[in-house]
């Protein structure tokens, strides 16, 4: 099975320094691996849901998703900011996960792996470890521990 | 105390599962008893019986999504609360359905 996070979906510092360049940003690195059918469509896929239900979750987190025929794989990227930016009228995230999940995604595997990452974001311990890394190999370990 | 929740939210990626995971969480450190089903993208997960029904104090439901199978729940005191402040508020939302169950006792 292709996993759906790699060493190539993770960055550590990102200089964006608003929501939607985060977002773009981060789409382009899932472009890049050739895991979307269309970056324009995804991105405002992205950005709809954000409009009418913004993703941070607290903790400097936010987990900017779609689900949409736009998406070619089941992917996730990761990305640490340089500095937080503001996500929402309540909320500033600086740790992002962009999930994208395509509208029709058969397997039920991906989604387990999605649903158990969901889980984790939710532990300290697991919010420490992605704060204090600073190296990708070994954030890749704990993103797909 | 016994609290039942059912999690669902618009894609079912991972809003249902976060919050399932926070209010389990915020339970066990209060010391109730908790089980969550999730309605997510995988289906329904750890399905709430007829059993468990019996001694539940109070259930909590998020209504960004209609929830499936909610009748079984009737009769039992509801609380509906948006996904968001399930993620992140779980634990407001349990002293405040603690504070009913026990304003009845």
């Amino acid at each position: 099975m292709e996993k759906i996070i790699t060493r190539d979906l993770i960055v550590l510092d990102l200089e964006s320094s608003s929501k939607e360049e985060v977002i773009k940003d981060m789409a382009k690195l899932i472009e890049a691996q050739e895991r979307l059918h269309d970056l324009q469509g995804y991105m405002e896929q992205v950005y709809k849901r954000e409009e009418t239900f913004p993703t941070a979750i607290g903790f400097e987190v936010a987990i900017p998703h779609g689900k949409t025929d736009t998406v070619k794989k089941p992917t996730v990227a990761f990305a640490r900011l340089k500095s937080e930016v503001k996500w929402s009228d309540e909320e500033n995230a600086r740790y992002i996960f962009l999930i994208a999940v395509p509208e029709t995604e058969a397997g039920d595997m991906h989604l387990q792996i999605l649903a158990q990452l969901s889980r984790k974001i939710m532990r300290e311990e697991f919010r420490d470890q992605l704060k204090n890394s600073s190296e990708i190999d070994e954030l890749l370990k704990i993103l797909t521990m | 105390m016994k609290i039942l929740a059912v999690t669902a939210c618009p894609s079912g990626v991972a809003h249902t599962y976060m919050a399932a995971e926070a209010l389990e969480r915020a339970a066990k450190a209060k010391g109730i008893e908790i089980k969550v089903e999730t309605q997510g993208s995988i289906g329904i997960e750890n399905t709430i019986t007829g059993n468990d029904l019996k001694g539940t104090d109070a259930v909590i439901l998020t209504k960004d999504m209609g929830i499936k199978n909610a009748e079984r729940f009737n009769g039992l005191p509801i609380v509906k609360v948006a996904i968001s402040d399930a993620v992140k508020k779980a634990d407001q939302i349990l002293e405040k359905v603690q504070a009913y169950v026990n304003s009845k006792k």
